[in-house]
């Protein structure tokens, strides 16, 4: 299934591909046009405060080619493979060019042990090149004291960005911020209203491109081509196959949703972020801005990484009684570990409501390494898929 | 020789082993009789539960005994049995492994551990909170988090602060937060057990802790300044972990006085450890609960002696909250929040490494990196450097605490000879 001759026949969708896929020029456009990059280490850095401060967001993501050498030299074995991609490219691995800022924010525990880590080889070898650093300390823990100490640590970014940028951030500026997120995530819904619906629009692989892109190009104009292109895809044709709700980790590019569309289904929803978690909340609007965004990422979906095993279970079953899906496909790389614990307790749900499950746990990156993954999906889904579904 | 069992010689090790026995003993008969149990890790303020008089056992020693008694193959076998991955984080999961063995009470170590009512623990990673939430539902007990915060300042020597000059040494929100969520913790305890939490009696378990600590301090003093050592880390971290994990008691004081006049005993008397001791070993890294006696293995024919281990070292250098009249949830929360911090994170656990390897006249460092622990990577690479830059070779090798299954002893032990061969006779500092 892939990316679909509908899709690459949109100019709307292949301007969206474009970005996906040249990832890199975004920081190369911000510099030609003299403006300042912040890179955003995990998904709890606000990009709405980036924006506001009159500066480009810049989502750090692995290369796929990078040979890690830095990585190598730096981290321990047990970090996760796009996480050691991550590292290499702050730490000047990359082919890549750095953004001027990097913030990182603690969406997940492995984010705290890079940014430790780039901190002491700045402090050590000062002249190694890492951009200089912030840390958001974002709390996750659905309690009025951790929410207070957010708008505190907003407060301090707030701060650190009016220093890079050289510029005082008003309350209009964050208002404007947030109006130009707002207005990407509702493009996005109309996105994923067309593939949750009965006949699915699109794929799941075309899905990660039209949601991935939107971390490398100007909001406003991801916004206008994410609605052009779903006006166009109301015209597509239908998809069929099983209907997969993708559970795991978070998959920066489409080659396991290439995998698993390729076994047969359709990959309709999932709960990460590089799809439908990264637009699921909107932060209030009638709330004090910086509160507003503090409680938008503290308060947004359930992630694998900080939500606790119950609160996983719940969250499985309200997505995929979302999207009707028919099937779970779990998936983690190597040493992405959190999931891991929350996975018996889904299964054991969704046994319960009759939907079929598969686990690929210690996956290796990129995808492509998985000698035998092609077989199990489709295996999957000619028999268990199927034979558990409802 | 190599021995299977680790040859431990102090009465003060032996002594807490037995008093272990009996204080479990005792606490699953204060369970049997209805009264709330808590199961804590250990990086979870404790203090408030022994000034509350909540009968509590720590996640680290429980996991070592498990480990010590061999018990973690069985247990990891019911992990897979029940689904879940039986190659993840074991030292946190031991527990919950554990309360999948419908055979515990028979079988499991000094009959099993009781169920707990309460489990508390720090989401100083992704996988803790998920882990006692899953063993909470086992035993029918009741979940309480607490948070962790990243530290923005960095003060190098943070031993030279951490006792009397905590505000200098950590940011002052953090602190302030600290102390909040040791309130909000200990209105959970009040209402769950239903006994009030008395501000005195916590001055006064910290004062008893000061008290145990000190002697921590005097006992590592003795044994960086006294070669050949008197004692190696085979009796000093069984003697110091067990006791230390019943801090804010008049036994573990006792027991610290105990241990320090029993090594000083030994200094004076000019009997040492390993007699022909010719380097001096420090082992990074938790202990390795399973195989204590391959610290051992080295003596003999090297002359080398593990000298140096965290838990005393911790013990002298990182629990001592001066002033805490003043304000004792302040002091506590300056202790907990670093304790994290202090051994993971880069450079504050480089430079103590590095300080104390100096201070301890160490020779070389054996570095035990977890398999299968985020909480346990700590920048290896800088603690590394930090040593060898100072002269002072470092062997980094993978292997778990508390799970045997991966564990070769002949390996090893040929790789930790090779590195004395090698790195220290032939180039280190007596090279």
């Amino acid at each position: 299934m892939v990316i679909r001759t509908c899709a690459r026949s949109s100019g709307a969708f292949m301007k969206l591909l474009y970005c996906y896929q040249n990832r890199d020029e975004q920081i190369k456009r911000a510099r030609k046009a003299g403006r300042l990059t912040v890179g955003r280490l995990g998904f709890g850095v606000p990009e709405e405060m980036i924006l506001a401060a009159g500066m480009v967001p810049v989502m750090i993501c692995a290369e796929r080619t990078s040979e890690l050498s830095r990585a190598d030299k730096y981290l321990e074995y047990s970090f996760a493979p796009k996480a050691k991609a991550w590292f290499d490219v702050l730490a000047g691995g990359g082919k890549s060019p750095l953004p001027d800022f990097v913030a990182a924010a603690d969406s997940e525990d492995v984010v705290n042990r890079i940014y430790y880590y780039l901190r002491e080889i700045s402090r050590t070898e000062p002249d190694c090149g890492i951009p200089p650093l912030h840390f958001v300390d974002l709390l996750f823990s659905r309690h009025m004291m951790y929410q207070k100490w957010n708008y505190a640590a907003l407060e301090r970014f707030l701060g650190q960005l009016e220093e890079w940028s050289g510029r005082r951030i008003s309350e209009e500026d964050l208002r404007r911020g947030m109006e130009l997120v707002e207005s990407r995530r509702t493009a996005l819904l109309e996105i994923s209203a067309l593939r949750r619906c009965a006949e699915p629009k699109i794929s799941g692989c075309e899905a990660l491109v039209i949601i991935g892109s939107g971390f490398f190009m100007p909001p406003e104009e991801h916004a206008a081509l994410v609605r052009e292109l779903a006006d166009e895809a109301h015209g597509w044709p239908s998809l069929e196959g099983r209907r997969v709700f993708f559970c795991g980790g978070a998959q920066e590019d489409t080659a396991v949703y290439e995998k698993i569309e390729a076994a047969g289904a359709v990959v309709v929803s999932e709960d990460h972020n590089w799809g439908d978690r990264c637009y699921e909340r909107a932060a209030a609007k009638n709330a004090e801005p910086l509160k507003a965004i503090a409680d938008k990422y503290m308060l947004a979906g359930v992630s694998a990484q900080k939500g606790l095993v119950a609160e996983r279970v719940e969250a499985l079953r309200a997505g995929v009684a979302a999207c009707s899906a028919q099937s779970v496909v779990f998936y983690t790389d190597e040493y992405e570990e959190a999931a891991s614990w929350d996975y018996p307790s889904q299964k054991e749900m969704l046994d319960g409501e009759g939907i079929g499950s598969v686990c690929f746990c210690k996956m290796k990156y990129p995808a492509e390494n998985n000698a035998g993954l092609d077989k199990a999906l489709s295996d999957f889904f000619r028999g268990e898929g199927r034979i558990n579904a409802k | 020789m190599r021995s299977e069992r680790a040859v431990k010689k102090l009465r003060a090790t032996a002594e807490a082993a037995a008093y272990q026995k009996q204080w479990f003993r005792e606490t699953q008969q204060r369970v049997e009789s209805g009264e709330d149990f808590a199961y804590v890790n250990a990086d979870v303020p404790m203090e408030i539960l022994r000034a509350m008089d909540i009968p509590f056992v720590v996640n680290q020693w429980w996991a070592a005994i498990c480990g010590a008694k061999q018990m973690t193959s069985k247990y990891f076998g019911l992990l897979r049995e029940a689904g879940y991955r039986d190659d993840l984080c074991s030292y946190c999961a031991t527990a919950f492994a554990e309360s999948l063995d419908t055979d515990d009470r028979l079988s499991g170590p000094w009959g099993g551990l009781p169920s707990p009512t309460i489990s508390i623990t720090r989401l100083a990673c992704d996988c803790q909170g998920k882990i006692f939430e899953l063993f909470s539902k086992r035993h029918g007990a009741q979940l309480y988090t607490l948070e962790n915060t990243v530290p923005r300042k960095l003060p190098l020597k943070w031993w030279e602060l951490d006792w009397d000059n905590w505000e200098e040494l950590y940011d002052t929100d953090r602190l302030d937060f600290a102390v909040e969520e040791l309130r909000c913790l200990i209105r959970f305890l009040e209402e769950k057990t239903g006994r009030m939490f008395d501000i005195n009696r916590l001055a006064e378990v910290m004062h008893l802790i000061n008290e145990q600590e000190s002697y921590y301090l005097k006992t590592r003093e003795l044994i960086a300044k006294t070669s050949p050592a008197p004692v190696t880390v085979v009796d000093t971290i069984n003697a110091v972990m067990q006791a230390q994990w019943q801090r804010g008691t008049q036994w573990a004081v006792d027991h610290a006085a105990g241990l320090y006049g029993e090594i000083k005993a030994l200094a004076e008397s000019g009997t040492a450890a390993v007699p022909n001791e010719r380097y001096r070993l420090m082992w990074l890294g938790r202990g390795l609960w399973h195989d204590f006696a391959f610290y051992q293995n080295f003596e003999e024919k090297y002359g080398a002696a593990f000298v140096w281990s965290m838990y005393l070292a911790m013990g002298a250098d990182a629990y001592i909250r001066n002033n805490v009249d003043a304000d004792p949830l302040r002091a506590l929360a300056a202790r907990y929040i670093g304790m994290e911090d202090f051994l993971h994170c880069p450079p504050w656990n480089a430079q103590w490494f590095l300080k104390e390897a100096v201070h301890n006249n160490i020779d070389g460092v054996v570095y035990m990196v977890p398999e299968n622990c985020m909480q346990a990577v700590e920048g290896s690479y800088f603690v590394k450097k930090t040593l060898e830059d100072a002269g002072i070779p470092v062997l980094i090798f993978r292997a778990d605490p508390v799970d045997a299954r991966k564990w070769n002893r002949d390996t090893m032990t040929a790789l930790v000879e090779e590195f004395i061969e090698d790195r220290i006779m032939g180039g280190g500092k007596n090279g």
